[in-house]
């Protein structure tokens, strides 16, 4: 290239760049970015009542731009089945998921309907170890295409945050932080350790947690041993352990945790921060991360420590909690430890008397705290696409506090006032976050804000299979087994129908159940018999109906079913509930009983009584909304060429995709 | 004067370890592993007598051939055995010279390591816990005051009479020297990390200052009796699907740019 042509082509090359990148200003659309804010529990009422008293002034500037409406929720109307209706746009007949509890046909053994661990292929056992050759997995059992693949097909960006019922998350090109259903690390939803020296907190019988019994020897010292999770790399999955010292001064009431060079200094009652553990699978060579945070109870008199419950640790993630797996590792690096279990909130600490109200709510605001940062975070490096993100303390601080609000509640004259102050003060939490998503909007940007469900009082409880054996449907023949779990106290040849989990009832069909008693060809009468017998149900204590609907599944959803899918799911009346002893199949004395349980809101309820609440900056065109909707909907913000199949688009029905 | 010397050598090893700043901690470390590999098999090659190790390692395999050619004679077999047993003897001994003289360096950059590469610095959001150990048995309670210089002091002060210490949290004010006073005694608290790979102070003693040439991450304190200790988190480095300490990701990239470094260089060993 001669000198001359070549400084030419030098000269020109930027002032063409110039030119090509204001023309691509100038044609190129902006990129439109829709936050998506799910705030599981979200009650519309409540949040008219709030917005009236002046509580949610950014929530009433969102509701003048489409009203306040009662989106259409899931039957029954549960989070997983909720959530997994919004994520795939369908119901329970493709995406499979009928309650938090489902059951083996065959065996009636109950499991976690969401997911569930499949151990190693092949495995060298080598003495008392056991070398897997491949890993486990954690299966999503979840079904159905979720909404967002047609956004990220279409390079839009996706981030969802603590989405609910997508654990392990979905691969695919979208960014996910799962939520709800993320076990912690011994693999329930939430299981609390609680030392004490205080006999009369020591009991087997605690569910949801455990209590270790600890002895101080006269030097000031507990040795706490904490209880990680199973240990598959050994010969009968024995246990993981971790110890602790506890070293106390009764005189300052504080004491000094030793655990893995580590010391943690504590004054009673106060949280620590969080305490990353390693459990060692193999010493050196194998280990898993867990973090927990304590809460020093009481140091005088007795030792009463609290741990909650082992989350996985989101910097070192022993099971996949995020996609990509850097997500969550990022998110850490750049925040800190976060809860990162599906049931941050320990309401069984609260509901087995080893959390007080006040030492419960602190833990709920611990939760909420991590979850804004996460949120303002994500917030501030939102550019492009879809931003969902999810908030689970309305829901579960809701469920304990209900009893604040309602005055009918068998523990309200019990319960301090200031919790209804609570209650509002975590709806106006939410309202800020609606009033920071508001302001990062622009003139491509949309908010849209929904809820899976409301909520009701729970007052009162049905024991369902109680009701069945007294009625004739099911036979007790070991009375002294009625309280016992998993159907421990009847006999199957004799049993026509049993409930288990929150909504549901199965029949005994002798074609699916082991020792079945109903033939196929008599399901159908029994189920007609049994909907019009337990809708004529009424509580002796008000005379009011206990069941409004109950929906003989196959009717509701007339597509295929899948074999574990319940038979009939019971829609309670407000007020009332099933009883826990219903979803594990036991048997109680009494039909009907108050609910003296601080869980006093419910959903698990009739869906026409507990919709969710749905606010958007988009007017909508139709006037029915249903949560099934929503995924077609945004994704017609986006002007994808082909909407997600289920639901339909309630922005612009004329365009149903 | 050891005061002066220990000075100088972390200002030495600052110096040394410059170019890996602008590096994280995993990238910073695993750089200077397989530099300090290269670095100590050149140290070997030079300070031994590689024409005599090469002479020995000959002889050795003469021994092993004629072990293996004479098996039908117990005799030569037991002659040559003895030969070899002699031989690696020898072997040892002419070990010895280059590896007491890589040893010294070995021990300081293993402590330099350990100060900056060991240990996570000090959060500025969570406090961190002192503990503080006394010779002489706990002061009493109400004589015992803490003075605080750019550092919050967080209540209460936790008395173990077992084990004669004293535990309480500081919450660090910026990322500048900050110091503690227990009763008269001042303490250097160190920095929340201004840089990757900077050395991390995680106790104190006012003991033997050679400690602190090999243990660089013991605080100075100006007379007293206290020593103690931060409680800072290790830092494991997620390699190859593991958590590494600092020490596996060192041993293992070093000895393999050690291998390496005899192939390329030719050394015998």
């Amino acid at each position: 290239m001669k000198r001359r042509k070549f400084l030419k082509l030098a000269a020109l090359s930027p002032a063409a760049l110039l030119a090509m990148n204001t023309g691509c200003a100038r044609t190129a659309s902006p990129a439109r970015r829709v936050i998506v804010l799910g705030i599981d529990g979200m009650d519309p009422f409540l949040l008219r009542n709030f917005i009236h008293e002046g509580v949610m002034p950014n929530a009433a500037t969102l509701m003048a731009s489409a009203g306040l409406n009662r989106l259409g929720t899931s039957n029954p109307p549960q989070s997983p089945v909720a959530w997994s209706n919004f994520i795939t746009g369908y119901g329970p007949d493709v995406h499979g998921i009928f309650d938090f509890i489902h059951r083996d046909p065959s065996s009636r053994m109950p499991y976690l309907s969401t997911s569930r661990v499949i151990g190693p292929d092949r495995i060298i056992n080598i003495s008392d170890w056991r070398l897997p050759l491949s890993g486990a997995k954690v299966e999503l059992l979840r079904k159905g295409e979720p909404f967002w693949n047609r956004l990220t097909d279409e390079g839009i960006p996706v981030t969802m945050v603590k989405l609910p019922v997508d654990f392990p998350p979905d691969k695919g090109k979208a960014k996910i932080l799962s939520g709800l259903g993320t076990p912690d690390m011994r693999g329930s939803q939430g299981s609390f350790t609680f030392f004490t020296d205080d006999a009369r907190s020591i009991t087997d019988k605690t569910s949801g947690g455990i209590v270790v019994p600890v002895r101080d020897y006269g030097d000031s010292c507990y040795v706490c041993t904490i209880k990680g999770p199973e240990n598959s790399m050994r010969a009968g999955n024995p246990v993981m352990e971790v110890e602790a010292k506890v070293w106390v001064d009764r005189d300052a009431d504080a004491m000094r945790i030793d655990i893995q060079n580590e010391s943690i200094v504590l004054a009673a009652g106060e949280w620590s921060r969080w305490v990353r553990m390693r459990f060692d699978a193999i010493p050196h060579i194998s280990s898993v991360y867990a973090i927990g945070r304590f809460f020093v109870k009481e140091i005088t008199p007795r030792l009463k420590l609290y741990l909650s419950p082992l989350n996985i640790d989101p910097l070192n993630p022993a099971l996949p909690i995020s996609e990509p797996q850097g997500y969550s590792i990022d998110l850490a690096r750049d925040l800190g430890p976060f809860y990162t279990q599906g049931f941050p909130e320990d309401t069984k600490a609260l509901s087995r008397g080893i959390l007080s109200d006040e030492e419960y709510l602190q833990q709920a605001w611990i939760v909420l705290r991590e979850r804004l940062d996460l949120f303002h975070h994500e917030l501030s490096r939102f550019r492009e696409g879809m931003l969902f993100f999810y908030f689970s303390s309305l829901d579960l601080n809701i469920h304990m506090f209900y009893r604040a609000l309602d005055h009918s509640s068998p523990l309200h004259a019990s319960t301090s006032p200031r919790f209804k102050g609570a209650v509002r003060e975590l709806y106006r939490q939410i309202d800020n976050v609606i009033g920071d998503a508001l302001s990062a909007r622009d003139a491509n940007t949309e908010v849209i804000l929904l809820s899976d469900h409301g909520f009701a009082p729970f007052n009162r409880s049905f024991n369902l299979n109680t009701w069945l054996a007294e009625e004739g449907y099911a036979n007790i023949t070991s009375p002294s087994a009625r309280n016992q779990d998993m159907f421990a106290a009847i006999d199957w040849a004799s049993t026509a129908a049993y409930g288990l989990g929150l909504n549901c009832l199965y029949v005994n069909r002798t074609d699916r159940e082991e020792n079945g008693a109903v033939p196929p060809e008599q399901v159908h009468d029994l189920l007609l018999r049994l909907k019009q017998e337990l809708e004529s149900v009424t509580d002796p204590a008000t005379g009011r109906r206990i069941i409004a609907n109950a929906y003989i599944t196959s009717d509701f959803y007339p597509g295929p079913l899948p074999p574990y899918a319940p038979d009939m799911i019971i829609g309670y009346a407000r007020c009332y509930r099933s009883s826990w002893e219903t979803t594990l199949g036991s048997y109680p004395e009494e039909v009907i009983t108050d609910n003296l349980d601080p869980w006093s809101g419910t959903h698990c309820i009739d869906p026409g009584a507990v919709p969710g609440t749905l606010l958007s900056t988009v007017p909508l065109s139709l006037p029915d909304p249903n949560l099934m909707d929503m995924g077609k909907s945004i994704s017609w913000l986006f002007g994808v060429p082909v909407l997600p199949s289920g639901g339909r688009n309630i922005f612009n029905e004329a365009n149903p995709g | 004067m050891m005061n002066t010397a220990g000075v100088i050598l972390n200002g030495f090893f600052d110096v040394l370890l410059l170019p890996f700043r602008t590096l994280p901690h995993f990238w910073g470390l695993f750089f200077i592993s397989l530099l300090s590999g290269l670095g100590m098999i050149t140290i070997f090659k030079f300070v031994s007598n590689q024409e005599k190790i090469s002479r020995l390692r000959r002889r050795m395999g003469g021994c092993i051939l004629g072990i293996l050619l004479h098996l039908s004679s117990p005799g030569m077999v037991m002659e040559f055995a003895g030969k070899l047993i002699w031989s690696n003897t020898v072997y040892l001994a002419y070990l010895l010279k280059p590896l007491l003289v890589i040893a010294i360096p070995f021990m300081l950059l293993w402590g330099q390591l350990d100060a900056r590469y060991g240990s996570s610095e000090m959060d500025k959001i969570d406090p961190v816990t002192v503990t503080v150990f006394f010779d002489d048995g706990l002061p009493a309670r109400d004589s015992f005051e803490i003075g605080v210089s750019g550092l919050e002091l967080v209540p209460p002060v936790v008395f173990i009479d077992t084990l004669d210490e004293a535990s309480f949290r500081i919450l660090p004010e910026g990322d500048f020297l900050h110091y503690l006073e227990i009763g008269g005694t001042s303490i250097q608290v160190g920095r929340t990390g201004s840089w990757n790979g900077c050395r991390i102070l995680r106790g104190f003693d006012s003991g033997s200052s050679l400690k602190k040439f090999f243990c660089p991450w013991i605080g100075r304190v100006n007379g007293g009796p206290v020593s103690g200790w931060y409680s800072l988190p290790d830092v494991r480095y997620r390699v190859l699907g593991g958590h590494w300490s600092w020490i596996a990701v060192f041993l293992v990239f070093s000895s393999l740019s050690a291998i390496a470094g005899v192939k390329v260089f030719k050394v015998k060993i």
